[in-house]
């Protein structure tokens, strides 16, 4: 019943390798088989975290040493990067080979045999579906009956075709289509998904720390991104309170105001010329859309050294002359002070450390242990005289000569939040495939195909019907079709396996 | 009294009246056997007047239980962001997922199977802390609301199919021979015992204060913590010393630790829990067959015995095909869409995110070996019960087991 007779592709008995490819890929037991490959695959991927979400740097050495010889055999086998790897795609692609062939194998038979379907079917036929019965009338009754079930049917949204004596009923045949709609639905979503990070300018996922106050340049992009401001919120006092909660530092947001630039030209002096095209206040659920690029607040750092900030001191007076801020990521070449005091920066060590030798050196930009080396002019010292300056260390022993002295005075921090960019011009291919998909589901299995014959012979009507699924309610809708035609049907004549 | 108060009230009302809508279910499919002079017509009475009875309690229990539901959203949020508000909620979806296949179809000795396994997996919703508790920033969206409802609607459906296969299984498999399939039913009746026993364990030593304390090393933290016990130990932690343990039947300190690749917090107090709940099922079961010298599925099977096997096969299918395009919406599609707003990718391929592709991969697998390979009775239903297990592995296996964005908080 399910392709109506109809003859397939797959069906001939040509054998050629194009035909075996196809046989083989219609079939719908291969495509089970696909299906249940890809869902073990996918259970075994969960056993151990995938790499992707460890940020490791020697990834092997981590499996090996957390979860020993499975580990290594895990790692060996490519599992910890699998739902990336080129096999998992190839069975991907082969689920995605045996829906395109195993549909178009189905979808042109069918839409034949159910656009040529007769009224008029043979008794056998009949007598050989699922529900049926028969009961006996005359010649005079037969056209009132069919008149009456006509009715009946047409009020319970049948579309009905007479050919004589004989009728046929069918109703939501559209249903039938369900399975193509989804699978095209289907193929568009894995096609998508292939095609979109393989694609060059399609796919951008990065991740960059914008401090605030602070314009980056998203690479790959004609954009620039600005820190206006971090901000984190946490739940009030009050609200606490009324769900009786002790968490004190539960966080209600996390909030970056950012602005996006777009570079629309350069500069005389080669910067950038900038653009505002989006101002947004991006939070985790909101984050800042702008054509098809996207910002997301992902996550922060608090209170970060920024500037720190000095003052001249003069040591024998005890005169002040005057303070200086050094951007700590950025520092100027010189400061200029009044009273004709200017500080040079000779050297600077955003993390100091000491070698084997007691030398300083430095490991690290990110300023979290800053030393600066200044060399100081002023009135009383032309020359200039060098002057280390270490957070926290009092150095006024190797400094004993000095006139002047640069103070600590004050340390600036800020904040920094972490941005995801993301793009996908794929991702339209892959809604779409979804809307079409869950259009596709809902017509076949919400929606059910049901067909009933009637035809009249020596003397007794015969009818049989035939659904894709829900006998129970086809039934139903049978008994209730006869009842208001006034006709009796016994319970048990109307069989729902009645073979 | 506040909302919240009158939320809680109308919650526990809500299980009590599921109860009594299974024994009530229960009664209408037992109950006919008492009398063996009643007549067919006699018996059929019964059967309706208490199906009737119970359907009734049914939609008096989901009445309440939504009522719970608005008082709670109304007080503060819509109650599925914790353990305890997803697993009620999810026992809600089963109920609505009952009331409408039971209306298409009528069936009380569905209910009688359905209620049941609600009142389970709402009891075990109470183990968890029933707090309100503040939203965290991922979680205050409105897809939060969609994504999941949808889904565990979807899951309710599947749950109505695990349980209409069951009763096929019992109908058409002949209990009293030894055989594969009752193997494995028995297997199942086990399983299902092993959860009332967890359950009920926790419930009773909570009630009872019994407590056993461990130190732990966080291998996250790399700090000493405390682990509670609510069940005795069987199992120690790997790693750390007895600080406490009241005694239970002479069982004073640990029988064994942990293997010491159990790493992470609290791994061993899982594994405990879980051979706890297997031992105790295990005894329980041993029990009822000593009690009622029958394999357990036969008793069961007696319930069922005059079922129509056609119309409970289509039961279990038909709700599993209402339940599959729900669950693909709710727990693949509009869990994309939230995903690429809140994370800023629409697949992540997170264990939650994977175990929902095996979910919709294993209920595809069915739909097709159905449809176009003909499955149905007993192969479709062993596939209606494991993909439930599935559902459930899903929902609670990858919290406890496997770690990833998702994870509410576990026992
Ligand atoms: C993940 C992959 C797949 C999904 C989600 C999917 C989905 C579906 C659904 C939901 C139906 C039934 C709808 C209804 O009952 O109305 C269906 C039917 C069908 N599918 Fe698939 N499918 C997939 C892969 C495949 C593959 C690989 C094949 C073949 C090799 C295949 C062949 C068929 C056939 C032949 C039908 C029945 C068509 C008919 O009744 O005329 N599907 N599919």
């Amino acid at each position: 019943m399910r392709y109506e007779g109809a003859v397939r592709r797959s069906q001939s008995i040509n054998k050629s390798i194009v035909n075996q490819i196809w046989n083989f890929f219609s079939s719908v037991r291969v495509g089970i088989y696909i299906i249940l490959i890809i869902l073990i695959v996918s259970i075994m991927g969960t056993i151990l975290p995938q790499e992707h979400f460890l940020a490791l740097t020697n990834p092997k050495a981590f499996y090996i040493e957390k979860y020993g010889v499975f580990g290594e055999i895990f790692y060996t086998l490519g599992f910890t990067r699998m739902y990336t790897s080129w096999w998992y795609k190839a069975l991907l692609g082969m689920l995605l080979i045996s829906i395109i062939i195993a549909s178009l194998d189905r979808v042109i038979p069918l839409y034949r045999a159910l656009k040529n379907q007769t009224v008029r079917k043979n008794k056998a036929f009949l007598m050989q579906q699922r529900i049926h019965t028969q009961w006996s009338t005359t010649a005079d009754e037969i056209p009132y009956q069919l008149q009456k079930l006509q009715n009946a049917m047409k009020k319970r949204g049948y579309n009905v075709r007479q050919d004589a004596q004989a009728l046929l009923a069918e109703k939501a045949r559209f249903s039938r289509w369900g399975p193509y709609v989804n699978h095209l639905g289907l193929i568009m979503i894995i096609t998508g998904a292939l095609l979109m990070t393989s694609i060059p300018g399609w796919y951008l996922d990065k991740f960059m720390w914008v401090q605030e106050g602070e314009i980056k340049h998203v690479t790959g992009t004609p954009y620039y991104v600005k820190n206006e401001r971090f901000t984190i919120d946490l739940y009030s006092e009050a609200e606490l309170q009324k769900i009786k909660s002790e968490n004190q530092s539960a966080v209600k947001r996390y909030q970056t105001d950012a602005i996006l630039y777009e570079k629309v030209g350069e500069m005389p002096n080669g910067q950038p010329d900038l653009k505002q095209v989006m101002n947004h206040p991006m939070t985790v659920n909101d984050p800042l859309r702008y054509k098809k690029v996207r910002l997301y607040q992902a996550d922060y750092k608090l209170s970060e050294w920024k500037n720190m900030c000095f003052s001249i001191i003069n040591k024998k007076t005890g005169e002040k002359h005057g303070d200086f801020s050094v951007d700590l990521y950025n520092p100027e070449p010189s400061y200029e002070l009044p009273n004709g005091l200017t500080v040079v920066i000779q050297d600077y060590f955003p993390y100091l450390s000491f070698n084997e030798d007691q030398e300083p050196i430095n490991i690290s930009s990110k300023p979290e242990n800053p030393a600066f080396i200044f060399l100081i002019k002023g009135p009383e010292a032309p020359e200039g005289e060098l002057s280390w300056a270490i957070i926290g260390t009092p150095l006024d022993e190797i400094h004993s000569e000095n006139v002047y002295k640069a103070n600590f005075k004050d340390l600036e921090t800020v904040n920094t939040s972490g941005i995801k960019i993301s793009m996908n011009k794929g991702m339209s291919i892959i809604w779409t495939g979804a809307a079409i998909f869950m259009i596709g589901i809902a017509m076949g299995l919400y929606w059910q195909h049901r067909r009933i014959w009637l035809c009249y012979e020596d003397g007794n009507v015969i009818m049989g019907a035939h659904t894709n699924k829900g006998w129970v309610g086809l039934r139903k809708e049978i008994m209730s079709i006869m009842k208001e035609s006034g006709l009796h049907i016994p319970d048990d004549q109307l069989q729902l396996g009645g073979k | 009294m506040d909302t919240l108060q009158l939320s809680s009230i109308l919650l526990l009302s809500a299980f009590i009246v599921y109860v009594l809508s299974s024994f009530a279910f229960i009664i209408s499919i037992t109950g006919k056997n008492w009398n063996k002079n009643w007549s067919k017509d006699r018996k059929s009475a019964h059967q309706s007047r208490w199906g009737t009875i119970g359907f009734a309690l049914t939609l008096v229990g989901l009445l309440s239980q939504i009522g719970y539901i608005i008082t709670r959203w109304l007080f503060d949020h819509y109650p599925i962001s914790n353990m305890f508000e997803f697993i009620t909620f999810l026992s809600l979806t089963i109920v609505i997922s009952f009331t409408v296949i039971y209306s298409m179809y009528r069936l009380p000795a569905l209910g009688a199977f359905v209620m049941p396994l609600t009142v389970i997996i709402f009891s075990y919703a109470y183990i968890f802390p029933s707090k309100v508790q503040t939203l965290m920033p991922a979680l205050q969206s409105h897809w939060l609301i969609i994504h999941v409802s949808t889904a565990a609607l979807g899951e309710g459906l599947f749950a109505v199919g695990f349980v209409a296969g069951l009763m096929l299984l019992l109908r058409k498999v002949d209990t009293s021979v030894t055989s594969k399939n009752t193997k494995w039913l028995e297997f199942t009746m086990y399983i299902l015992l092993t959860v009332i026993t967890f359950i009920v364990s926790i419930f009773s030593f909570t009630a009872a204060g019994y407590e056993a304390k461990f130190t732990e090393l966080n291998p996250k933290t790399d700090e000493i913590q405390q682990v509670k016990y609510v069940l005795p130990p069987f199992i120690g932690p790997a790693t750390g010393e007895t600080l406490q343990v009241d005694s239970f039947l002479g069982i004073s300190k640990p029988i064994l630790k942990a293997p010491s690749w159990m790493e992470g917090m609290n791994a061993a107090r899982k594994l405990n829990t879980m051979i706890w709940s297997l031992v105790t099922g295990g005894i329980l079961y041993v029990l009822l067959r000593l009690i009622l010298r029958k394999r357990l599925s036969q008793v069961a099977s007696s319930w069922v015995s005059d079922l129509d096997e056609e119309v409970i096969d289509e039961i279990s299918y038909r709700a599993i095909a209402i339940g599959y395009p729900l669950f693909v919406l709710g727990a693949l599609i509009f869990a994309m869409i939230w995903a690429e707003q809140a994370w800023g990718r629409f697949w992540g391929w997170d264990p939650k995110e994977v175990w929902a592709l095996i979910t919709f991969l294993f209920y595809t697998a069915y739909l097709h070996f159905r449809l176009s390979r003909g499955w149905q009775g007993t192969k479709s239903a062993w596939m209606a019960v494991l993909g439930y297990l599935v559902v459930m592995f899903t929902l609670v296996g990858v919290n406890l087991v496997l770690s990833g964005l998702h994870a509410y908080s576990g026992v």
